[in-house]
């Protein structure tokens, strides 16, 4: 066994994915007794050195918190974490592959397209309903799993709107806009965040997915790109029904 | 040549006994004018409070000439910044003490001012103060890309998120403004200049006007604004300089 955990040990199978501030693993899961549960993926914060390593700790830990918090069908369970090491780690559901691969692979339908979108407006729904922001969607951090569902992943970068609010009368210099720069909306690059920068995001998830060649999707992914936030959908529910019935009038 | 008449100012903490992050310059004769000028010390990094006095030491040691050269900006935020800079040389955790300022320097015959930051310089027309200064912050810049209306803003976070401070960890990036008296002066040749730092402007927006008599008195115009922000209860550490000038050079020609 590579690792244990509580009741849980481990053993690594390989890596699967790699990123800038921490790597995923393929793993075999097993509790005490040596019954295989079967394979998950785990993702641990990579060795930053000694100035970064705080810091990224604690962003680490949110995204685990805030990750483990969503019990939700469209967006990844968190199942077991350890985050008093110094290279923290936390265990997932193993997904097939992700919606920018199933994209370029040119294998989905139009209704896949749509029911993955669905999975997706769903996702993001319960996140902002839990007053939290993504700030980072995009293909590469949908998921794809058995039964072709979808779920929602990387919460490196959520945001917690009420946390927001707290700070907020601490004169501080501004932070640069993170995220993908294609996804983020205008005042994401500024460093605003909101639902309607989640909203923008989508619409150009939509854009990346083909589906906004119809005149009536088009005006959703126009609506949702609006350079002014106030000008975008109110909410992710509003825009999910415009794309219910855009879909309905394609389909019929 | 400018006359001191009156002047009017406080520099107070948000919660009494507690630092102090705001530092002035009361007005002191420099070259052919006053200068006078509050730096507001960036409040979430350590060294807040000394990065904003060194703003104000290095701005009162400079060489006097400086101040009748128009051209010297440049080199007023570069001394400071490398004396806050000097600060994480003391400490580490300094590294990132920042602080915003915003100076004015009244002769030759126009207003000067050096501003970085989101304290704000105001001159009074009439009854009503108009602002010269613009805020360098994340608000602001919203506003001028078009992207927020003011209305939209007030529930929005990061009103107090800067994009440009005196730091050692960022470019300086300043306005330098020179405007002629004759457009400041008013029938009587008095000029009254405010600046505040924003715990004392917060107050000030709540409802910008007193009476004309208090208007035109800079010692009834801080009082009645610390009035204010002691009733609305202070939302940061609040400081103002209000000085009335006279332009008797003017005068004389006149």
């Amino acid at each position: 066994m590579d690792g244990f955990h509580g009741n849980y040990e481990f053993k690594i199978v390989k890596e699967i994915g790699s990123g800038t501030f921490g790597f995923v693993e393929k793993i075999e899961l097993f509790n005490v007794a040596g019954n295989r549960c079967g394979f998950y993926a785990r993702k641990s914060l990579k060795e930053l050195g000694p100035e970064l390593q705080d810091q990224f700790k604690r962003r680490f830990s949110r995204e685990v918190t805030y990750q483990a918090s969503c019990v939700h069908t469209n967006i990844v369970n968190v199942y077991l974490c350890n985050l008093k090491i110094e290279n923290p780690w936390f265990i997932m559901d193993l997904a097939e592959a992700d919606l920018h691969k199933d994209l370029l692979s040119n294998s989905m339908s139009l209704e896949q397209k749509a029911s993955a979108l669905n999975m997706i407006f769903e996702g993001v729904k319960y996140m902002h309903r839990r007053g939290y922001l993504h700030r980072d969607l995009k293909p590469f951090n949908v998921l794809r799993f058995s039964g072709d569902i979808y779920k929602i992943s990387d919460f490196g970068l959520v945001k917690n709107l009420d946390k927001e609010r707290e700070s907020e009368l601490i004169t501080k210099m501004m932070d640069d806009g993170m995220g993908t720069p294609y996804f983020m909306s205008p005042e994401a690059k500024m460093g605003i965040y909101s639902h309607q920068s989640d909203i923008y995001a989508l619409g150009l998830i939509m854009e990346f997915m083909g589906i906004s060649d119809s005149q009536a999707v088009n005006k959703i992914f126009q609506k949702s790109t609006m350079y002014r936030p106030a000008d975008r959908y109110s909410s992710v529910s509003e825009m999910q029904s415009d794309f219910a019935n855009a879909m309905s009038e394609i389909l019929s | 040549m400018i006359e001191l008449l009156s002047l009017g100012t406080f520099s107070l903490p948000k919660i009494a006994d507690r630092n102090n992050e705001d530092a002035l310059l009361v007005p002191v004769k420099k070259a052919s004018g006053y200068l006078f000028a509050i730096a507001d010390g960036v409040g979430s990094y350590d060294g807040a409070g000394l990065a904003s006095k060194a703003a104000i030491d290095t701005l009162n040691s400079l060489n006097p000439e400086v101040w009748d050269d128009d051209d010297s900006s440049p080199f007023i935020f570069q001394e400071i910044k490398r004396q806050i800079s000097s600060l994480s040389v003391i400490d580490a955790h300094y590294s990132k003490a920042a602080t915003t300022l915003t100076f004015c320097h009244v002769g030759k015959g126009r207003l000067r001012i050096g501003h970085i930051g989101d304290c704000r310089a105001y001159y009074r027309d009439g009854g009503r103060l108009k602002q010269i200064t613009e805020d360098h912050t994340q608000h602001q810049r919203l506003l001028d890309e078009g992207l927020y209306k003011p209305s939209e803003l007030k529930t929005l976070g990061g009103k107090n998120h800067l994009y440009s401070a005196i730091s050692r960890s960022i470019d300086l990036v300043f306005q330098a403004y020179t405007i002629p008296l004759s457009k400041l002066c008013g029938e009587d040749r008095t000029i009254d200049i405010v600046i505040m730092s924003d715990g004392a402007y917060a107050a000030w927006d709540h409802r910008p006007r007193f009476s004309l008599g208090t208007m035109v008195d800079p010692n009834r115009f801080t009082s009645g604004l610390l009035r204010r922000i002691t009733r609305l209860t202070p939302s940061d550490d609040h400081s103002i300089i209000a000085v009335k000038l006279e332009d008797r050079l003017e005068n004389i020609g006149n």
